[in-house]
């Protein structure tokens, strides 16, 4: 009856998750206590094994870590199921910095569903955190060739976490390299392309950069209108390093109208005035540039707390106000949505709001 | 492939011993750097005497100052012709340390036989101070034909003048430029063009061990960045007859505070005036331009306006080292400066005085130095073919970054680019040679100083030994030498600024006069010019310091000193 009690505690909260998360967390931790009370009438490891895999995976909830891991151990059946339990374990060890023991299992549920990407990027974001990205990246890399369908959403998914990985290693050759076997499976993917210019920009090769952008360009394939910003800011340092200021002044002038007071092309913008006689107007445009320059610093520092804590409200909020302060509403209306996922309690609702409202005032239309 | 590897790695290995990077405050000696199987720069570090071995000062309490510690530079006080050593130690903070002890802390003169080795005369001198040393500057202050020695500490500053006879005097209240706080690098040159050396000294932070507090970086205690704590303002001293006077607040009335570490001067927009490069750890770089205003001398900070504030992101970064040097040989002076890992070692190409290019990733340099932490950097002709190549040393910040982001280092490989075709190539790279010495690299000073025509290294490795680079580069045209002497009350009498042109072989050849650049650091101030190999002469113009310009013819082969108004008065060969 007590095992029945739980998984309907269990089913409240699945419901409750859906519409507050406070209420989710409530349901979880008396789903909890309701496992705990069947448990002490008829003694430790006596009550169904899935009964003890959902009472962890309430425990995992509430984020009682270690004791999920003490119940785990009654759950294990020798069934296919056990690759969800390895799976739930490896999560609290890994919430409890258990490196080694997270990798174990996530290993052993990969055994009964080895082609799990959510699986393998998440050994792989536990092999990363103890120092082991590479053999992390190799180790996708080869995943990607035991794929069903090597050419899907899943190989994309693999093949882009090994991209960001090299990226954030600062190895813009082995960042490449992923993003080219993508192309070859899928090459119309715009922000591939994106990528793969800026990429080719950072190795200095610049025909080729721009040969990625082409088809960003003429819109055969399409971006964010930010992310095509990006393009044309890198467009204007080509045009600048080609001895071409004043295609360079165009470039950056069309990258403020898509990413409004980008720092990277307003600083393009003054050094091309510049060097294109007009001193008065590229003098006048470095204060915009010292303010876009702090605010983009605040933007990248609250984007490290977000990374941290992805539910940090602060955080996310000020970040929405900083970009709102550059006038970019694209962006920030697609940090506005990202808040709604992450932080479903419905505040979300006075920040688009808030958002149309700024926009507005700046003269735009909502 | 595998046997060249083999052949490649014995050729590099074979000769040297064993490093060990988990070892600090040992000797060890490093392989040389090669390329194809080429010896480029062969460590000799212990083979010509130097034994020193630097203190951070480091107990565990992490103090921000001794990690980026660890200044070098090259000074001929003696006279003799030949280039010195002097490495500026750390000790430890806070607590006394017994000066009698046979290896207590203090900095370190090397006198350089001639030949290129070394021996301490550090008490003979009189130049082991004591304080938490950063770096130096050299120059002839008071015009008396020596090089006097100032030091850059955590605290106050010291004056060491030369006395001409092997030994110096400290001067009362560093000479009337005691700066205190946390000084950096720091330059001596000429800004008002009065004949007399004045002083710039970068400040790092508002910094004391009462304001230290504790830094972590993924629960793991490490060095704070410069962001916990405020910026501090740069000291500039005018020189005269009577020692220096700060004139910080007129000169640099206008110039916002920032985190300075690296400084060169050098006239960028080609006025004839000496500016300024500051690179700043953590805010947005300054280029402080050299600019009459109503008779007085004042530098602005035109860096955002002409592009050398930032690296290629538009965002401020961790800037060490300096250097300038005309990278694409148009005849002005580019800049390049050392950054944090992630960022570039970024490189500005000077738009004839207008503007400055950052062009880190259109050279080749960016994407090879993504990875590393760099903090000394020279502009050098290491093969003698009359192109600037690159040395940068490198090392983390964080000394146990191990621990706070596994896979990561703290001591890194040094780097060598070549520069072909306009295009900068990482000679060695670590990717290609996993086995390539890890060392934490700070001041890089170079200098010939086996006066054998080509350019020598030394690095200053934080906490460890440093590491003596002799230039063993098969040469790809000839060199010519040349030393310039000032003549006051006109000019300086180190030349400081002259600006050195030439046409050879159809390139503008362009250097200045200076001894501080790179990080923390002084460099052999002598100018060693390549040309191609059969040159018989090369005619240069030089406009000295007093703006008065001078045309001479010389040959290859020699070291050449110019006395201003008179021509070549001496000629002394290249050692072979």
């Amino acid at each position: 009856m007590l095992q029945t009690l739980g998984r309907v505690e269990s089913f409240a909260a699945d419901k409750a998750r859906r519409s507050n998360p406070r209420a989710a967390n409530l349901a979880y931790q008396r789903s909890a206590d309701a496992f705990q009370e069947a448990q002490r009438g008829v003694g430790p490891g006596k009550l169904s094994k899935q009964s003890y895999h959902t009472w962890a995976y309430c425990l995992f909830r509430v984020q009682k870590h270690a004791e999920a891991i003490t119940q785990l151990q009654y759950a294990f059946d020798g069934s296919p199921r056990d690759a969800m339990r390895h799976a739930l374990r490896a999560r609290c060890h890994n919430a409890i910095r258990q490196g080694k023991q997270a990798i174990a299992d996530f290993t052993a549920a990969l055994k009964f569903t080895p082609q799990d990407v959510g699986l393998l990027i998440e050994r792989a974001e536990v092999r990363r955190r103890l120092g082991k990205g590479a053999l992390a990246a190799a180790e996708l890399t080869v995943a990607v060739d035991t794929l069903p369908s090597p050419h899907g959403a899943a190989h994309t998914r693999l093949l882009r976490w090994v991209f960001e990985y090299f990226l954030g290693q600062n190895d813009v050759d082995a960042a490449i390299a992923p993003l080219e076997r993508i192309r070859k499976a899928q090459p119309n993917l715009g922000w591939l392309r994106l990528e793969l210019g800026i990429l080719y920009y950072r190795k200095g090769a610049f025909d080729r950069a721009v040969a990625e952008f082409e088809p960003l360009l003429d819109g055969t394939l399409s971006v964010k209108s930010y992310g095509l910003g990006r393009v044309y800011a890198r467009l204007g340092l080509i045009a600048r390093h080609k001895g071409e200021p004043s295609k360079a002044e165009k470039h950056f002038r069309r990258a403020l109208e898509l990413s409004p007071n980008e720092a990277t092309a307003l600083r393009g913008l003054v050094s091309s005035l510049n060097r294109n006689g007009k001193r008065e107007e590229a003098l006048a445009l470095i204060p915009a540039l010292r303010t876009a320059v702090r605010l983009e610093e605040e933007i990248r520092r609250l984007s490290r707390q977000i990374g941290r804590d992805p539910r940090n409200k602060g955080a996310r909020a000020k970040k929405i106000l900083s970009l709102c302060e550059l006038h970019r509403w694209d962006e920030a209306s697609d940090e506005v949505e990202l808040y709604g996922q992450v932080i479903p309690d419905g505040s979300v609702v006075q920040l688009r709001s808030d958002l149309a409202r700024r926009k507005k005032e700046a003269g735009k239309t909502p | 492939m595998v046997r060249a590897c083999v052949l490649l790695a014995l050729f590099v290995f074979g000769c040297t011993a064993k490093t060990s990077p988990t070892a600090p405050n040992t000797h060890t000696q490093s392989p040389a750097r090669t390329t194809g199987g080429q010896q480029l720069f062969r460590d000799v570090t212990a083979a010509r005497g130097i034994d020193y071995v630097h203190d951070n000062g480091a107990t565990g309490r992490r103090y921000i100052v001794e990690i980026v510690s660890g200044g070098v530079g090259f000074i001929d006080y003696d006279g003799d012709g030949d280039y010195d050593l002097y490495f500026v130690d750390g000790r430890p903070l806070g607590e006394a340390t017994d000066e009698t002890a046979e290896r207590a802390p203090g900095n370190r003169l090397y006198r350089n036989d001639g030949a290129g080795h070394f021996s301490d005369v550090t008490r003979a001198a009189g130049v082991g101070d004591t304080g938490f040393g950063m770096g130096l500057a050299v120059g002839d202050v008071d015009n008396d034909g020596d090089s006097d020695l100032y030091v850059s500490n955590f605290g106050p500053n010291v004056l060491y003048l030369n006395q001409n006879d092997g030994t110096f005097t400290v001067a009362k209240n560093a000479g009337g430029a005691p700066a205190a706080g946390v000084s950096a690098s720091c330059t001596f040159f000429d800004y008002d063009r009065d004949g007399t050396l004045d002083l710039f000294v970068t400040s790092y932070l508002d910094f004391t061990l009462e304001k230290h507090r504790p830094c972590h970086l993924q629960s793991v205690e490490v060095y704070c960045s410069p962001a916990a704590y405020p910026a501090a303002s740069d000291h500039l001293y005018r020189g005269s007859t009577n020692g220096f006077v700060e004139t910080t607040q007129t000169t640099l009335a206008d110039v916002e505070p920032g985190k300075g570490l690296g400084v060169v001067a050098g006239d960028f927009n080609g006025d004839g005036w000496p500016d300024l490069y500051v690179a700043n750890d953590g805010t947005a770089n300054h280029l402080l331009i050299n600019r009459d205003e109503q008779g007085q001398r004042r530098f602005l900070d035109e860096a955002l306006f002409l592009g050398a504030a930032f690296g290629e992101t538009a965002k401020p970064e961790a800037g060490m080292g300096a250097d300038f040097g005309d990278v694409d040989r148009d005849g002005d002076l580019d800049i390049t400066v050392t950054n944090l890992e992630a960022q570039t070692t970024s490189l500005y190409l000077n738009e004839d005085g207008e503007g400055a290019l950052e062009s880190s990733f259109a050279y080749g340099l960016g994407a090879a130095s993504l990875p590393y932490v760099g903090f000394g950097v020279r502009f050098l002709d290491f093969d003698a073919d009359m192109d600037l190549d690159l040395l940068v040393a490198n090392g983390h910040i964080i000394d146990n970054i191990a621990q706070a982001r596994p896979g990561s280092s703290f001591e890194q490989p040094d780097q060598l680019f070549e520069q072909r075709d306009g295009k900068f190539f990482e000679v060695l790279d670590q990717k290609a040679n996993p086995n390539l010495p890890l060392r934490s690299g700070r001041g890089l000073a170079t200098a010939d100083i086996d006066n054998d025509g080509d350019l020598d290294a030394v690095i200053s490795n934080n906490g460890s030994a440093p590491t003596l680079l002799e230039n063993v580069a098969p040469r790809r045209g000839v060199s010519i030498g040349l030393m310039l002497r000032g003549k006051p009350p006109r000019s300086n009498r180190d030349a400081y600024g002259a600006r050195v042109s030439a046409t050879i072989a159809g390139h503008t050849i362009v250097r200045e006069v200076r001894s501080a650049a790179s990080y923390l650091s002084a460099n052999d101030p002598r100018l060693l010019i390549s040309a191609p190999t059969g040159t018989q002469s090369v005619e240069f113009t030089i406009r000295w310091p007093s703006g008065d310009v001078e045309r001479i013819t010389v040959s290859p082969g020699a070291y050449h000193t110019i006395q201003e108004g008179e021509g070549v008065t001496s000629a002394t060969p290249f050692r072979t």
